[in-house]
């Protein structure tokens, strides 16, 4: 029987891995509907599309790195799963969420601007590299997120 | 397999809108010696997407590799469009056209396969056999109900007037239809509107100047307006330059005014439509950039359509031998 303290902290790590996953299958979507349009007309132009449509999948990456470090903490992988106290877990759960939300936000909207990104290359394939700056500057701040869930989760003892 | 996302289409139209010919390769075919050389640059520009047959190209019409483009450009557009009753209504005048030349030719008990245009709401061949069967029921009701009471008037007497200006109206109620069942508050509706506005302030001053009944301007005002056609009713006996003030109502007012004080002026009626064409490409261009409407999509089909106008006026004006006035936009 494991404690609530516990079943918070999986709470925290299946926000962190689900909402930053839905994010970034959301953003990877509009990029590739954008993208598939643009192929359609231009087989050529895949190489090009195919970087900005990866880009909104970083974010599922992140929220996966987070859920990771709080199972690995929490003892799953090795099999001696730990009883946490209640805040313990209401540690982790708030521990997680700045990635959680930051990353199902930051990645929906940074697909948006992939696509948008995608429209530039389709007319004007030498302007690639800008529509992958400005779709860039977006993941600013699911990096910020994964920097401060990151922090937090290290920062609770055990 | 085409998919009904905004995304999508948007991606397709952006690759589209790089065929489009540019300002510097329209001033090139202008300044061509001869039709045949000016044909030679639009086919080496890609123009026409091959779509014409050899026969066409062989006999040089200008026309017919225009038509050819223009029916795969509004096929194309309805294959990509998520939203194809909104989109349908940019191509309502294709069908009011092929249904105008098909009424008329069955009067005349002529052919009108010439003239008639693909890439319509309607497929071209179910028109022809409801127009030759007298049966309209696949069409919209607005449709179906229009063309029965023109049958119903064809079997007494033929108008080709009334039944052009019946088939317009029927495209404004239409539009009006889909419109508000939609919701639809946008682009689209500004651009109905202010196509319904300037149409009605010309069928109006169209009637002061030939000093028409009121039961035959009422026949030609068309729905869909800001201002309402009883407006324009009770202005069928206001002196012209009177006119401005009563008609400067609704979101297209200032524009009404200033068409109809240039119309004062010039006592050319074909100031307004110009305003008009302006007002409308306006609307458009605005949308043009939008990432999640039609704006593109229109923007696209209008763009195609302005480039085949600049094109005609361009092989006209190498026949004629005079200089071409292109479209503002390619200025």
């Amino acid at each position: 029987m494991i404690t609530l303290g516990t079943a918070l902290a999986f709470g925290g790590a299946a926000t962190a891995a689900g909402l930053a996953g839905v994010g970034s299958a959301i953003g990877v979507a509009i990029a590739g509907q954008a993208a598939s349009g643009v192929v359609s007309e231009d087989p050529d132009k895949f190489g090009n599309v195919l970087v900005l449509q990866a880009l909104p999948g970083t974010q599922g990456i992140y929220g996966l790195l987070i859920a990771f470090i709080i199972i690995l903490n929490l003892g799953v992988i090795d099999g001696n799963v730990k009883d946490l106290t209640t805040f313990q877990g209401l540690a982790y759960l708030f521990a997680a969420l700045p990635m959680g939300l930051g990353g199902l936000l930051s990645a929906i909207y940074q697909g948006k601007v992939a696509a948008s990104g995608i429209y530039l290359t389709a007319k004007r394939p030498e302007e690639t590299g800008k529509g992958i700056i400005l779709t860039a500057m977006v993941e600013t701040y699911a990096v910020l997120s994964l920097l401060i869930s990151f922090i937090m989760v290290n920062g609770i003892k055990l | 397999m085409p998919q009904p996302s905004y995304e999508y289409a948007l991606g397709r139209i952006s690759v589209l809108s790089t065929h489009l010919l540019t300002a510097a390769q329209l001033r090139r075919i202008a300044e061509a010696d001869s039709t045949k050389t000016a044909m030679k640059l639009l086919l080496e520009t890609g123009y026409g997407e091959n779509v014409a047959t050899e026969q066409e190209l062989a006999q040089g019409e200008i026309d017919l590799i225009i038509r050819a483009q223009m029916q795969l450009t509004r096929k194309r557009i309805q294959e990509l469009t998520p939203d194809p009753e909104l989109t349908g209504l940019f191509l309502l005048p294709v069908d009011t056209h092929n249904l105008k030349c098909l009424l008329k030719a069955r009067l005349l008990g002529i052919q009108a396969d010439d003239i008639l245009r693909e890439g319509g709401n309607f497929d071209l061949n179910l028109l022809k056999d409801m127009v030759h069967t007298k049966y309209y029921e696949d069409l919209p009701p607005i449709y179906c109900q229009v063309l029965n009471e023109i049958e119903g008037e064809l079997a007494r007497e033929a108008d080709p007037f009334r039944l052009s200006a019946l088939l317009d109206g029927a495209l404004f109620r239409q539009a009006k239809e889909v419109l508000d069942r939609k919701k639809e508050k946008g682009f689209i509706r500004e651009y109905f509107s202010l196509w319904a506005d300037c149409q009605n302030t010309i069928s109006l001053i169209r009637a002061q100047n030939l000093h028409w009944e009121l039961a035959q301007l009422r026949l030609v005002l068309v729905d869909c307006g800001d201002i309402s056609k009883e407006v324009f009713e009770e202005s069928l006996d206001v002196p012209p330059e009177q006119l401005g003030a009563r008609l400067n109502q609704g979101s297209h007012g200032a524009e009404l005014v200033q068409a109809i004080n240039e119309f004062a002026q010039t006592n050319e009626l074909g100031v307004i439509s110009r305003r008009m064409e302006e007002g409308l490409s306006l609307i458009l261009r605005r949308a043009r950039w939008d990432t999640h409407s039609l704006g593109p999509i229109i923007g696209y089909l209008e763009a195609r359509e302005t480039e085949a106008e600049a094109l005609r006026m361009i092989f006209g004006a190498i026949q004629g031998g005079f200089e071409p006035q292109l479209p503002s936009v390619y200025a």
